[in-house]
C-alpha cells in the first residue's frame, strides 16, 4: 500500500513565501498611496 | 484617530496577517495529521472555511457601511463599501474555487443545486451584481442602489448558514462540520482557528488598502 506523508514541508514553504510576498506587496502598495497623498497635497 | 497612531496600527494589521498566515500555514502543512477518510486533500478545509469567514465579515463591512450611508451621507461609508464589496468578492471566488477542487476530489463532483451551494452561490451572484453596479450604474444614484444591494447581500449572509439544515445531513454532500464536532483532533481546530484569523486578517488589510486606493482616486476625480 502506498504511504501517503503526514507533513508537506515543501508546500508549507512555497505557501509561505506566496503569503509573504502577497501581505509585503500590499503593505508596500500602501506605502505607495501615502506618498502620492502627502505628494498631491 | 492621530495620523501616527492609525500608520502603527496599519504596520501592526500588515504584520500580523504575515504572522498568522505563516503560522496557519504551518499548521496546516507540518503539524494537522491526514484526515482518516479523505486524506490529505481535506487540509484545503482550513483555506476554504477561512475564506468563508472573510466573505461574511466583508458582507458585514458592507453592510454596516450602507447603513452609515443612509444614516449620515458620509462618503466615506460609500468609499468603504467599495472596497469591501471587491474583497468580498475575492474570498467568495476563493470559497467556491476551493470548494468545488474538495468536492471534486472527495465526491467526484464540481457542484450540486444543493441549499448550501446555491445560497452561497447567490451571494456571490449579489457581490457580482454590486461591483458591477459600480461600473455601470447611474454615478449619482450608485451610492445608494449598491448600499441597497449590500443589505440584499446581508440578508443572505444567515440563509448560507442554516441552509445547512434545510435538508437532513444524507440528502446532501457538504458537511456539517463544526456543528457535528467532526473535527476529532485538537490540532484540526488549532489549524482551522488560525486560518480563519489569518484569512480574516488579510481581508481587512485589503480593504484597507482598497479605501486608501479609492479615496485617493475619488479625490482626484474632484479636483
Amino acid at each position: 500500500m502506498e504511504q501517503v506523508p503526514n507533513t508537506y514541508q515543501e508546500l508549507f514553504i512555497a505557501y509561505g513565501a506566496l503569503w509573504i510576498l502577497i501581505c509585503t506587496y500590499l503593505w508596500h502598495l500602501s506605502r505607495k498611496v501615502d506618498a502620492l497623498t502627502r505628494r498631491d497635497s | 484617530m492621530k495620523p501616527s497612531l492609525f500608520k502603527k496600527a496599519e504596520t501592526a494589521l500588515h504584520l500580523l496577517s504575515i504572522a498568522l498566515g505563516l503560522y496557519a500555514l504551518y499548521l496546516v502543512f507540518m503539524v494537522v495529521p491526514n484526515e482518516r477518510v479523505m486524506g490529505p486533500v481535506q487540509r484545503i478545509f482550513y483555506f476554504h472555511v477561512g475564506a468563508a469567514m472573510a466573505t461574511y465579515c466583508s458582507v458585514g463591512l458592507i453592510f454596516l457601511s450602507a447603513l452609515l450611508h443612509f444614516a449620515t451621507r458620509n462618503r466615506f461609508w460609500d468609499t468603504l463599501s467599495v472596497a469591501a464589496a471587491e474583497v468580498g468578492l475575492l474570498f467568495c471566488a476563493v470559497v467556491m474555487a476551493t470548494g468545488m477542487i474538495w468536492g471534486h476530489a472527495a465526491w467526484n463532483t464540481w457542484f450540486r443545486w444543493e441549499p448550501r451551494l446555491v445560497s452561497f452561490l447567490v451571494l456571490m451572484l449579489i457581490l457580482i451584481g454590486i461591483n458591477l453596479l459600480r461600473i455601470f450604474g447611474d454615478k449619482g444614484k450608485v451610492a445608494n442602489h449598491a448600499a441597497a444591494f449590500a443589505i440584499l447581500a446581508a440578508v443572505n449572509v444567515p440563509l448560507v448558514i442554516w441552509s445547512i439544515d434545510l435538508l437532513p445531513q444524507s440528502a446532501q454532500l457538504h458537511p456539517k462540520v463544526v456543528q457535528d464536532q467532526g473535527l476529532k483532533d485538537p490540532s484540526f481546530v488549532k489549524a482551522m482557528l488560525f486560518g480563519m484569523l489569518a484569512m480574516v486578517s488579510l481581508q481587512f488589510s485589503l480593504v484597507f488598502v482598497r479605501t486608501k486606493v479609492e479615496s485617493v482616486l475619488r479625490l482626484k476625480d474632484s479636483i
